[in-house]
């Protein structure tokens, strides 16, 4: 029973590629098996929650470093502080889809096939 | 209709006492206590799953067969927060700068004669100052947009191998000619940081033995940049081996031990299990963590990975009767080593990740068993963790 894939947004691709360019993990793998966060690479299992509340918020705010270097745009009336607080709430959720992350990343940002919509 | 009827009566049977189905089985149909077990973590997994608040749980029976039954885990939280994410106009490095107030309600609860396998409850008040420095900002509006328009339609990953391998090889070839490659090779240092200033109650599930306390918090993460994670110590053997099993091309560097500050005043009044070694109840704790997590090889883009955490508590001062009992200080430890299932494929597993943990040591809300934790070897690979329970 496995879970549904990370949905087909360039969001997506993007987040995707970022985690295989960082992490080394099949972007393919990624999307299509749909991991929870506790698989991700960048989750430390043993940790206590407030470590990883420190780990994880790094990480996504590298992540949003990394859209802000390629100059993508935020939605009309988001701000980054509002995506890495969803990306980081994301991230936390052990048992939560690691799809979640392109999710609220495709929530605040606006990225090329969204901007006829 | 009727397999409506027949679910609910499932469901009641199951929530009811196993051994009450057993003794009445209809024909033909009774269950193993394994099937028994296995459908009530289900019912449980699918009542849960409809709420953010509630964690409908079964308990495995203990050794000896007693103590299973149903539990729940709760957890509440209400926070408020001021941020601000943005470029820094003096060093432009990506800066998130954050003061949050926190409610947080927590805990477990264990029915009838169940052992609660988590017996800690605790209801917190914080108030947290946050700081993360991401690194220098990079801007490459033109790698951006080609990145995007490249990726666009490259057709989604499905169930074929060969597709996914596909996928890949398209996906990677716009990371190169787009060059985001190398944007994220030479990543620059990142590090985060948190301060808070929290008070509370900590207890067992019904809060009958209890202990008040506040006191200062703060953990540190740091991510190295490549001309750096030379200096990273604890990762000296795995990156040895990681060099030795992974591509050049990848951009990971391990992050540098974390670690955990905490120094606490307890009122343990209301706790009779001090109150019963000791009559001073106030005293004060302090914590200690450093966690490691890493890659240890990446072997055709599955990652095998390593994850550690020790934890030490200590009382200061404490009275000879608690040192006595061995209250006055307490250790943790937790190492596991993690693989992605499908790396061996003649291993059947549900799960996307197969794991072999190693736990030892005591937590201090847990003084009157050793069950809160899982102590000594634990895994989800079935084969292995059948030789363990022998």
């Amino acid at each position: 029973m496995g879970n549904d894939p990370w949905p087909n947004t360039v969001a997506a691709k993007v987040i995707a590629s970022y985690i295989h360019l960082k992490f080394d993990l099949s972007a393919a793998d990624l999307m299509f098996f749909n991991p929870p966060m506790g698989a991700m690479p960048f989750f430390n299992n043993s940790a206590s929650k407030e470590i990883r509340h420190a780990e994880l918020a790094l990480v996504a705010g590298k992540m949003l470093r990394f859209l802000t270097d390629l100059r993508i745009p935020l939605e009309a009336g988001k701000t980054a502080a509002q995506a890495h607080a969803a990306l980081l709430a994301a991230m936390e959720e052990e048992t939560g889809l690691s799809s979640e992350m392109a999710v609220a990343v495709d929530e605040h940002y606006r990225f090329v096939d969204e901007e006829d919509a | 209709m009727r397999s409506t009827t027949r679910f609910v009566a499932c469901a009641l049977a199951l929530l009811g006492c196993g051994a009450a189905w057993s003794a009445e089985p209809s024909s033909g149909t009774a269950l193993s206590a394994q099937e028994q077990a296995t459908l009530k973590k289900y019912l449980a997994a699918l009542i849960s799953a409809r709420s953010q608040v509630l964690d409908l749980k079964y308990i495995e029976p203990d050794a000896n067969g007693d103590n299973a039954g149903w539990g729940v885990n709760y957890k509440w939280n209400a926070s408020k927060d001021d941020a601000d994410l943005a470029e820094d106009q003096r060093s432009h490095h990506f800066v998130l700068k954050k003061l949050s107030y926190d409610f947080n309600v927590q805990g477990s609860y264990a029915f009838a004669d169940t052992s609660n396998n988590a017996d800690l409850s605790t209801i917190k008040a914080a108030v947290r100052l946050e700081r993360g420095d991401f690194g220098k900002l990079d801007p490459q509006e033109a790698m951006g947009l080609a990145i995007q328009q490249c990726v666009r339609f490259i057709a989604p990953p499905t169930a074929s191998a060969e597709q996914r391998r596909e996928f890949d090889r398209q996906l990677q070839k716009c990371e190169v000619d787009s060059g985001v490659d190398a944007l994220v090779r030479n990543e620059d240092s990142a590090s985060y940081y948190w301060v808070d200033f929290h008070g509370g109650v900590e207890g067992n599930q019904d809060y009958s033995d209890s202990r008040t306390l506040f006191g200062l918090s703060g953990a540190y993460a740091f991510q190295p940049s490549r001309g750096l994670e030379q200096y990273n110590v604890l990762d000296f053997p795995f990156r040895l081996l990681r060099n030795a099993f992974s591509t050049a091309q990848s951009g990971y560097t391990a992050p540098f031990p974390s670690v955990l500050l905490s120094v606490e005043r307890l009122d343990a009044s209301d706790d009779d299990v001090r109150n019963a070694l000791t009559t001073k109840d106030t005293y004060t704790r302090a914590n200690a963590e450093i966690a490691f997590n890493t890659i240890v090889a990446t072997i055709n883009q599955q990652v095998v990975r390593f994850t550690v955490s020790y934890r030490y508590f200590h009382e200061f001062s404490a009275p000879q009767a608690i040192k006595d009992a061995d209250l006055d200080h307490f250790d943790y430890l937790n190492a596991t080593l993690r693989f992605p299932a499908k790396m061996l494929p003649l291993v059947e597993s549900d799960d996307f990740e197969l794991y072999v943990a190693y736990t030892t040591g005591q937590l201090p809300f847990d003084q009157r068993s050793d069950k809160a934790f899982e102590v000594g070897f634990s895994t989800n690979f079935k084969w292995i963790a059948d030789v363990l329970a022998q």
